[in-house]
């Protein structure tokens, strides 16, 4: 058979000892650095990036790939152990990840993040092999129209992840749409709330808003109790899921996978998204809802699996299309190309060493990683052991340091400050935060993305239901709006 | 030997401490060199400065070090360099918005008379790709089709006064015609929505586009520069096919803050035209679609004022609306 024939000359190239040094290191790099928040693959990779002019291609893109497992690996870490979020994916992770580490199950829920990561790379990874070239031709299917019945229906799922009051809910959807459109309009070119500041021109950034909201509002909670009380409880129960844990958390990983398998496909939407929306997925089939929040597993391991498989699938535009699906994978295809390799649809054909080893590297990057990972459980549970009064001025030094390096500009460390106090408020006022974060990440896409189906059709509304796919988002999004009212409707005919 | 090194360090300590004007006279460069760039680690701008930066470092005997200071377009970083000391201890990468950024951006300094220009390092230029059922081979005929359908084309770009987006603006202004401008968030999506026929047309740099026209996703109808590009000789350029004067080319400069001695503006030139001269270097920049250049300080300065003074025009005629 072909493909096996193709896995076995990319198993050749990628198991020299040369090339599994450098995937090592690159994995071991990643992890490292990417543990910083706001420090993520991108640039971690573009950083690093010079390294690899010396290198050979094969081995120069095999260390890319692996400092990007890495990088994206570390921010998980510290959204469960510190509630810390390093990127836009790991955010979902602090939800449960942070409230399991908090009841002393860190080891469990970093194993758990491991394992479901390495099973989607795993997933990822043949789907690239089997089905690359046909699924970057479907992903061209998803036409503005799309992406706007899409994010209209991830919107209206939302509602699901509030924790009971739904207007509260709600209320934090818009303020995060608010802070999502600060900054130049994609259409216009006019600055919106950037108040002549320049530094507000591109917008706020991702991990200004999800650090301030989780790490540096958690901070202050904790520091507020009156009786200094550690916030980790001492028992660490087992560092390793339990038979029970493993139950619950396949089915969650594999649907996981599945979901991040299809949106990484989808340039500029991608982990972020899936990890969003498989998160609202196994809250809604979950038998009991309330637990989500409260440090269920099945929380941290459908993110966990949703943003590894995207992370993977996202390598297929670039490969099969010549197109990057993220600013990360720019990098790696400028990197492909300073190694002189036209990525695109003949790379396969022209280098087949290089796009055959570069699969079968992917593979091994996400087992090292377990390898990695495993054994480095106990120690991070250790850490929390650390106590608070020590711990908590460490994080935050984090926090600044991560937020400073993204632009190297000590405005965003300010501007992190400020929301954390608003996340501080939020907490009081028993608000969620992540339906904030939910609209800052979709709505200026919806908005983006609305705004243009209608200057391409013209102002013509039809558009979205007159296109196939958008009109399955669409009736989806109906379906999804009745089964929520439904209940509720019932619930008010019969009272208790 | 390390007695002597430590005496000399002393020695470099008193007179550091003694005298700032001292250290003016300490032979340039005595410490690392910041080099700002504009964005945020992984675009162009930053992987040109990359590949230029460890030459750059060896020739001068002291480390330039690069600072990623992104946002508003990279006026931010431009800012910064504007209102630095003038001690050759700071120099910039002029981005290709920096000819642009005048008429788009409220700035707090002035985009010519607040910088010593030191060289145009390097030069890209945009391919202009339409969408094969777009039935138009070459510039002549697009022109035709243009008017016989006024407005009805979409052109896609990375962002609203991108190279991409002005290549297209100037296009419209020096022919008459009407497109309607798409934008989308980067250079990616736009070129996902030409291939998927999203959008009609599209201004991309030549490597990113050109392996896209090779596979037969897009046609290839022309070049922007003012020369046929060495990656495809085969493709006229705009100028040459009917659009006479037609002429975009993005360009990366380097510039230090103005009032910087002229002794140390030529110790920059002198040592960066060798490190574009360097085959390495040269061949990495070959590889992004940038022909490394290396003029004069004058020739740079006049091309800057011309540029500010061409694009101001185009963007005030085409209506674009900035801050």
């Amino acid at each position: 058979m072909d493909l096996l024939a193709n896995l076995a000359l990319g198993f050749g190239v990628a198991f020299s000892l040369e090339n599994l040094a450098y995937c090592f290191a690159g994995v071991a790099l990643g992890t490292l650095i990417g543990v910083l928040p706001g420090v993520g693959p991108l640039v971690t990779i573009a950083m690093l990036f010079p390294i690899t002019f010396h290198l050979p291609a094969v081995p120069a893109i095999i260390m890319l790939a692996g400092i990007f497992y890495g990088a994206q690996y570390g921010g998980s870490t510290t959204s469960i152990l510190v509630n810390l979020p390093g990127e836009t994916a790991s955010a979902v992770t602090c939800i449960d990840g942070y409230q399991m580490a908090r009841r002393g199950r860190a080891g469990p829920a970093l194993a758990t993040a491991a394992l479901a990561s390495f099973f989607a790379g795993c997933v990822g990874t043949l789907l690239i092999a089997l089905a690359g070239p046909t699924l970057g031709e479907w992903a061209l299917n998803f036409g503005a129209a799309e992406y706007t019945s899409l994010m209209l229906m991830a919107l209206v799922a939302s509602a699901v992840m509030t924790q009971g009051d739904s207007a509260k809910g709600l209320a934090m959807v818009v303020l995060g749409l608010l802070v999502g459109v600060v900054g130049v309009d994609v259409n216009s070119g006019m600055s919106r709330y950037s108040f002549g500041i320049p530094e507000l021109v591109d917008g706020i950034g991702f991990t200004v808003v999800a650090v301030g909201l989780f790490a540096v509002a958690e901070i202050v909670v904790n520091l507020e109790s009156r009786e200094p009380r550690e916030v980790y409880t001492g028992k660490v129960t087992g560092l390793m899921p339990t038979a029970q844990d493993i139950r619950d958390a396949a089915w969650p990983t594999v649907r996981g996978t599945a979901m991040g398998a299809c949106f990484g496909v989808l340039p500029g939407t991608g982990p972020a998204l899936s990890s969003f929306a498989t998160y609202m997925l196994e809250k809604k089939l979950a038998r009991d809802p309330s637990r989500f929040g409260s440090g269920a597993i099945e929380g941290v391991a459908a993110p966990e699996a949703a943003n590894n498989a995207a992370a993977q699938t996202a390598f297929i535009p670039m490969l099969t299309l010549g197109i990057p699906a993220s600013a990360t994978m720019a990098v790696m295809l400028a990197a492909l190309t300073l190694q002189g390799i036209a990525a695109g649809p003949q790379v396969m054909l022209e280098k087949p060493d290089l796009f055959w080893g570069l699969i079968a590297s992917m593979w091994i990057g996400n087992c090292l990683l377990v390898v990695l990972n495993l054994p480095l459980v106990g120690i991070w549970v250790r850490l929390l052991t650390v106590p608070y009064r020590w711990l908590f001025p460490s994080i935050i030094l984090f926090c600044c340091i991560g937020n400073y390096s993204v632009s190297n500009n000590p405005f965003d460390v300010y501007l992190c400050a400020i929301i954390g106090v608003l996340g501080y408020v939020l907490v009081k006022l028993e608000c969620e935060p992540a339906p904030l974060l939910l609209g800052y990440v979709l709505g200026p896409l919806l908005e983006e993305n609305l705004r243009r189906a209608l200057l391409i059709a013209r102002g013509d509304p039809t558009v979205f239901f007159t296109r196939p796919l958008s009109l399955v988002f669409m009736i989806a999004t109906l379906l999804i709006l009745v089964i929520m009212v439904a209940p509720a409707a019932r619930r008010n005919r019969q009272p208790k | 030997m390390q007695d002597r090194s430590i005496v000399r360090l002393l020695t470099l300590a008193l007179v550091l401490g003694a005298a700032h004007s001292a250290l003016a006279q300490a032979p340039y460069p005595a410490r690392p060199i910041r080099f700002l760039v504009g964005f945020p680690p992984g675009g162009t701008n930053d992987i040109v400065a990359r590949a230029i930066a460890p030459k750059f470092s060896e020739f001068l005997g002291q480390s330039v070090v690069i600072e990623n200071r992104g946002g508003a377009n990279a006026s931010i970083a431009t800012d910064l360099a504007a209102h630095a000391a003038p001690d050759g201890y700071t120099i910039l990468l002029v981005a290709p918005g920096h000819a642009t950024n005048p008429a788009l951006l409220k700035l707090n300094f002035d985009s010519i008379n607040d910088f010593a220009f030191i060289t145009l390092l390097a030069e890209s230029q945009n391919l202009l790709v339409v969408h094969p059922s777009l039935p138009a081979r070459t510039v002549k005929e697009l022109i035709a089709l243009s008017k016989r359908r006024p407005g009805d084309i979409n052109y896609g770009s990375s962002g609203t006064g991108t190279t991409t987006h002005l290549s297209a603006e100037l296009f419209q202004y020096m022919t008459g015609i009407k497109w309607t401008h798409i934008p989308y968030k980067g250079g990616g999506p736009g070129l996902v929505a030409l291939i998927s026929g999203e959008v009609s047309l599209y201004f991309g740099n030549v490597p990113t586009v050109i392996r896209q026209a090779r596979a037969g996703k897009v046609r290839a109808v022309a070049t922007t520069g003012s020369k046929r590009t060495p990656a495809a000789p085969d493709i006229p350029t705009v100028a040459e096919s009917g659009v006479p004067g037609y002429e975009v080319t993005t360009a990366y400069g380097m510039a230090a803050p103005a009032k910087t001695p002229r002794a140390i503006v030529d110790r920059l030139h002198a040592d960066v035209v060798r490190v574009l001269n360097s085959p390495d270097v040269s061949n990495r920049l070959r590889a992004l679609g940038a022909d490394p250049i290396g003029n004069t300080p004058e020739q740079y300065t006049a091309f800057v004022k011309n540029e500010i003074s061409k694009w101001g025009k185009v963007i005030k005629a085409a209506g674009i609306k900035g801050e």
